[in-house]
């Protein structure tokens, strides 16, 4: 009994870690290639997630055959269109703008996405599927598939962009560009086309964690909090600096909630976990797997 | 055959005048580069030679004057629509990149052909000319020292194939054997038909190497000709060779 309830606080610390990760590769690969810290990033999954859910309550109602298959997809068409817009509109005019600016206009598109995800959307929370529904029972064990879905769909993604980064031309000039800038131009990569595709890939993994958490939070303005929250912890336990270190802290953190909120206490999980955190960036400061920054001096 | 009699312009530079702020850099500078030819763009610190290769490159604007690749205007366009014209740009202090391998660095340097072969297969090419790259591969561009740097950039330079390679102070920093050796390369470089812009402190060098020379002072041009006359020009000679 023991084993079986170890295996599924792993199971389940993996799925809601995997999503971590996910959103903190996105917040990493947009402050590496472009010096902005994305606090909307959140915000941003909030509202994909809530375009989702309308097409996916209006497929239901229109009697379409595979509702959640046709939202799943317009989550990507959306969030990819989403990402590029804000890229376009509120990030490219300030590039010349100081670290600090940037950091402002992100805390403003908080507000912005925000305030717009209620006036359209309303401040109610809505039930979504989840993407498997059902549950398997092993001994014991239950699980449910949807858990492997997550955990399937965050490798899937993660895989294609690291595949991507490690070995494509536009992939090392995606590194080259977060190197050096004013270098790659010379090189001729166009780098404020890189710089749109970072958002747009940062966007979908924002938007496919939103959905993936949903059934868990419910679709509302708020659903995104802790999933972005831990994300940002998990950017900072793996290393700001690579690309692996953010899953890797996600998956810590999603793990070791739930090891220690069922093995030690709820009531001091948080303070736990973060105690541990803290510990570990004490002894590496730059993150598990990030070293000290030597690019743009 | 080709008639090499024709004279026809790589790069001209007119009038270009160019500003940090309200500071003025240059002050109406025009520079010609023939086809073929190797050219160098010589001064003290501060006269103005990073700041000329920068307005060729698109990195900063000029305010009046033009640039003109092939008979083509590239005056104010950004750098990296002018690097795939043809035109590369090796900066001063190497700027590799030092978290991509040398192989990656290669790559990219490729970045402007890669619609129209394999960077692959053109990497035999560049190691017949720096074999020490070859053997360091694998290693992360921060690991290599200064004279391997210098050779990366070059190399990485070489990989897209340019009509015209600018050198923005090649010799910095290096032990003059490394230095022999790179203004050897360089020189084999523009035997194999790149034409060449090099800017230098070490007039000395560049002199033996140009076929002609532009002298810059403060943001204007003072002297240019033939690199050998220059060379023993007297008041050449003073200001910049260093001997009376």
């Amino acid at each position: 009994m023991g084993r079986i309830i170890f295996i599924q606080n792993i199971i389940g610390g993996l799925e809601t870690g995997s999503l971590y990760a996910l959103a903190a590769l996105g917040v990493v690969l947009i402050y590496r290639v472009s010096d902005v810290t994305n606090f909307a990033q959140g915000e941003m999954a909030m509202f994909s997630t809530f375009v989702t859910f309308t097409v996916w309550t209006y497929s239901r109602a229109a009697g379409y055959s595979y509702p959640y298959l046709i939202a799943f997809f317009s989550a990507l068409i959306f969030s990819a269109v989403f990402g590029y817009l804000i890229e376009r509109v509120f990030i490219r005019p300030t590039t010349e703008s100081s670290l600090l600016g940037k950091m402002i206009v992100t805390f403003g598109l908080i507000l912005i996405v925000n305030g717009s995800a209620s006036a359209i959307f309303g401040t109610d929370s809505h039930y979504l599927q989840r993407a498997v529904g059902g549950t398997i029972i092993i001994s014991n064990l239950v699980i449910r598939p949807h858990s492997f879905f997550v955990i399937f769909l965050a490798l899937v993604i993660m895989g294609v962009l690291f595949y991507m980064i490690k070995y494509t031309m536009f992939g090392v000039a995606i590194r080259a560009t977060a190197q050096d800038r004013e270098t790659a131009r010379l090189m001729g990569v166009n780098t404020i086309k890189v710089t749109a595709f970072t958002w747009i890939m940062a966007t979908i993994m924002g938007a496919m964690a939103g959905l993936m958490i949903a059934p868990a939070t419910n679709v509302s303005t708020g659903m995104m909090a802790d999933v972005h929250l831990k994300s940002f912890i998990a950017a900072v336990l793996g290393g700001f600096t690579s690309f692996v270190g953010p899953v890797i802290g996600g998956l810590i953190i999603g793990v070791m909630d739930n090891l220690v909120g069922y093995y030690i206490s709820t009531n001091w999980q948080t303070v736990i976990v973060y105690g541990i955190l803290i510990l570990i960036l004490i002894f590496k400061p730059y993150g598990l797997f990030g070293t000290r920054p030597q690019k743009k001096v | 055959m080709e008639n090499t009699s024709v004279e026809t312009e790589m790069l001209t530079v007119r009038n270009i005048s160019a500003y940090y702020g309200n500071i003025q850099a240059l002050d109406s500078v025009s520079i010609k580069i023939l086809a073929g030819e190797i050219v160098s763009l010589l001064g003290a610190n501060g006269a103005g030679k990073t700041t000329t290769l920068k307005v060729i490159t698109g990195q900063l604007k000029t305010r009046r004057g033009e640039v003109r690749l092939s008979g083509r205007d590239i005056t104010g366009e950004d750098p990296e629509k002018i690097a795939n014209l043809g035109l590369t740009m090796i900066p001063e202090g190497r700027k590799i990149f030092p978290e991509l391998s040398v192989r990656e660095n290669l790559k990219i340097g490729y970045y402007t052909r890669r619609k129209k072969g394999s960077w692959q297969d053109k990497l035999p090419e560049v190691f017949e000319i720096f074999p020490v790259l070859e053997d360091r591969q694998e290693q992360s561009g921060g690991t290599l020292s200064g004279g391997e740097q210098q050779m990366l950039a070059i190399a990485r330079g070489l990989m897209a194939e340019p009509r015209i390679m600018l050198l923005d102070e090649p010799s910095l920093g290096l032990a003059p054997m490394i230095v022999k050796k790179i203004f050897e390369i360089i020189k084999n470089i523009n035997q194999e038909g790149t034409t060449i812009l090099l800017v230098e402190q070490n007039a000395n060098l560049a002199l033996k190497l140009a076929d002609r020379a532009y002298i810059l002072e403060t943001g204007r041009l003072v002297h240019s000709g033939p690199a050998r006359e220059l060379s023993q020009d007297e008041k050449v000679r003073e200001a910049y060779l260093g001997s009376r």
